[in-house]
């Protein structure tokens, strides 16, 4: 069941969409509330971590920024294991990529296997809204999908004006935390522990990164 | 190279009351009137003394009307030292009081002070730019010399001489950079028998494609593909380098990298374009011609671990982190010991690193110098790159968490020079002259065919539960992280 009450829960959360849809960005205004045009490609998959209030509680997220090329997707069952929220983000001025949201979304719930994946939390971020003259999907068009996503909750952000940021990434938060500990045991069984060096195994736990 | 020689001479003499002249200050208070440059200027506000330092333009402001002004020393004579020459103004200008002679006096002497310290700061300056002139001259001539012994005794005579002892300790000290890129070509040679025809073929169609005329006869899928392709690498190469600024929009090599990006994607339609290639072509396009980048890149991509990377053939690839974290453990047991307790996986932080062979990670001279190597040596180098990044800060990653330890890895520190990180490596390069040297220790090649040869045994079976045992029975007897396990099962459960 849930944890004790005093433990800083740590919460993991990652971030999925098409490739230039700002997902570093995104996490950089949120972690360290900057915005810069000079970052370099994300490969393979970055994480940080940021410690933050949920409703009076302290957690620690730990934010998983991935490639955006659709082709290392298949590398994502490595860093999916043990979500507890994924964050789909899109750019409003390419309707691509949020054509793009029903794979991404299917292919984690693919790879990450988590319990009951009706009720996974996921959050949707429309990304750039400060390009309103270019926007190509409509807010009426994303609320529209994501209520057909049991009710996903959806922000309009800006990484590059912090527009909405904290507001989401509150949500995120507090979506992640009542999965959490409501279901601590989301990941109960690998496929199988590989246990070489049999003789040192210290812990029964190999629930990812804690 | 002769500046500072020629202008030296002539500074003593020419200079004034100040100079850098060590007796220079010692002179007497009342002898320095005598001295002194008296002139007048009936409008400051000339570009006369527009380039005076930033102290004169302070004082222009604060005295906008005439007055009498004194001058000391001569700025032209030597730049190195008299760069705190300004214009003094010796009384009040007409409209205000005069000064006391007491307040004069007093004023004269924290001026003097001043002046001295400022003096023997630019002594000091001088010394230590002219000490740094210095080195970077006998740095150049050693270097002049190293160019030319490639240049003319190492190049002419390539395939009797790359692999002397000689050629080899050079190599290893990183090749100069006017030689990098020929070194490069032949090292890496072309075994894929890329021609410039080829080449030019492949340029012709990559440039339909990046003007997005259509071809005919193409399915929709295809033609889905190509513009993901395409409109990946206009994306990717603006974020190649960004702090270059060369490869962005309007810079002089983005259209180059995106044409060589988008040709290798029609030579190697089974490959396409993959994230991270950006900035091993870009890499290649800073050391020489398009074409040569061009072969370079393209048998480079060739090569056993491109190709397991590049495809994502998560089996070849997780047979390389299997190879990996055997070798890590066998070379630094301690900070394996650690990661695994944090379940800190290698792929975490590899992935980023093979991908663009350090290109990512390291500062653009550091990965030359990797590359100079990796090019000689093979993947192997690449490995032992990567424990000589682990070695060198041991001691920090030791006390790290797991969190701190992987922002570190994923973002080293920007300081991390050539020679540091090639002291760290050299360590690893004494393991095995065979396949084993006399403490046991393996090489990487060697634990990789290990692997290699133990995970192919079960290849053709459907992976599930009793498979990986029977994988993990297969590696009995090499130490593997529980966290890499773990992985492992996951990567081959998705086969």
């Amino acid at each position: 069941m849930s944890s004790a009450p005093h433990k800083k829960a740590l919460l993991k959360v990652i971030i999925l969409g098409d490739s230039g849809v700002g997902k570093t960005s995104l996490m950089n205004q949120f972690v360290d509330q900057r915005f810069s045009n000079q970052h370099k490609v994300t490969i393979g998959a970055d994480f940080i971590m940021k410690d933050m209030l949920v409703d009076g509680r302290l957690v620690t997220m730990q934010i998983w920024d991935t490639a955006g090329q659709e082709r290392f997707q298949s590398l994502g069952v490595a860093f999916y294991r043990g979500a507890d929220c994924c964050v789909l983000a899109y750019d409003v001025t390419n309707s691509t990529s949020f054509k793009n949201l029903d794979p991404w979304r299917d292919e984690f719930l693919i790879q990450a296997s988590p319990r009951d994946p009706e009720h996974f939390p996921f959050v949707l971020l429309g990304n750039k809204v400060d390009l309103a003259q270019d926007r190509a999907v409509s807010r009426k068009k994303a609320e529209a999908w994501c209520q057909t996503k049991t009710k996903m909750p959806y922000f309009e952000v800006s990484a590059k004006e912090a527009v909405n940021i904290d507001l989401a990434f509150q949500t995120i938060a507090r979506a992640a935390l009542a999965r959490e500990s409501q279901d601590t045991q989301d990941f109960p069984d690998f496929p199988a522990q590989v246990l070489l060096d049999c003789g040192n195994a210290k812990s029964s736990s190999f629930c990812s990164c804690q | 190279m002769t500046e500072p020689s020629s202008a030296q001479p002539e500074a003593s003499p020419s200079c004034c009351n100040v100079t850098a002249n060590g007796s220079a200050h010692h002179e007497d208070e009342e002898k320095l009137p005598e001295r002194k440059t008296e002139v007048k200027f009936a409008d400051l506000e000339q570009p006369s003394c527009s380039n005076t330092p930033k102290k004169s333009s302070i004082l222009r402001g604060f005295f906008s009307r005439s007055g009498r002004w004194k001058v000391f020393g001569d700025r032209k004579t030597d730049p190195g030292v008299m760069h705190t020459t300004g214009l003094i103004l010796e009384e009040r200008p007409s409209n205000l009081p005069q000064k006391s002679e007491e307040e004069s006096a007093r004023h004269r002497l924290l001026y003097e002070q001043m002046l001295e310290q400022a003096k023997k700061k630019d002594v000091k300056l001088e010394k230590e730019r002219r000490k740094a002139h210095e080195d970077k001259k006998k740095a150049e001539e050693a270097l002049a010399i190293i160019s030319r012994t490639w240049n003319e005794e190492i190049l002419p005579n390539w395939n009797s001489s790359f692999d002397t002892r000689k050629c080899r300790d050079l190599w290893w000290k990183g090749l100069p950079s006017k030689v990098r890129g020929k070194v490069w070509q032949l090292a890496i040679g072309n075994a894929l028998n890329v021609s410039e025809e080829l080449y030019n073929i492949c340029c012709e169609r990559a440039e339909l494609r990046l003007n997005g005329i259509q071809e005919t006869g193409e399915t929709k899928e295809a033609r889905y593909n190509r513009e993901a392709s395409v409109a990946q690498i206009q994306l990717d190469v603006s974020r190649t380098f960004p702090a270059l600024g060369i490869f962005q929009e309007g810079g002089p090599y983005q259209h180059l990298l995106t044409k060589l990006l988008g040709a290798y994607a029609c030579y190697r339609p089974d490959v396409g374009y993959v994230q991270s290639m950006s900035f091993i072509a870009a890499i290649f396009l800073l050391q020489m011609e398009p074409f040569p980048a061009f072969v370079a890149f393209s048998n480079l991509m060739n090569q056993p671990l491109q190709l397991a990377f590049f495809r994502l053939n998560k089996s070849q690839m997780t047979e390389y982190f299997v190879a990996f974290d055997l070798y890590f453990h066998q070379e630094l047991p301690e900070l394996h010991a650690h990661f695994d307790a944090m379940n800190l996986r290698p792929d975490i932080y590899i992935i980023d690193w093979v991908y663009t062979a350090f290109a990512k990670s390291l500062s653009l001279d550091v990965t030359c110098r990797v590359w100079d190597v990796f090019f000689r040596d093979g993947e192997e180098f690449l490995f032992k790159t990567a424990l000589g990044i682990l070695k060198m800060h041991e001691d920090l990653l030791l006390d790290m968490e797991f969190d701190v330890a992987v922002g570190f890895l994923r973002k080293l520190p920007a300081d991390i020079t050539g020679n540091e990180l090639f002291r760290n490596i050299e360590v690893f390069m004494k393991t095995g002259g065979g396949a084993e040297n006399g403490k046991g220790k393996k090489r990487f090649q060697q634990l990789h065919l290990e692997v290699h040869e133990r995970l192919t045994s079960i290849n053709g079976n459907k992976i599930d539960k009793s498979t990986i045992q029977e994988i993990s029975e297969g590696l009995d007897g090499m130490k593997m992280s529980k966290s890499l396990s773990v992985f492992l099962a996951d990567l081959l459960e998705g086969q």
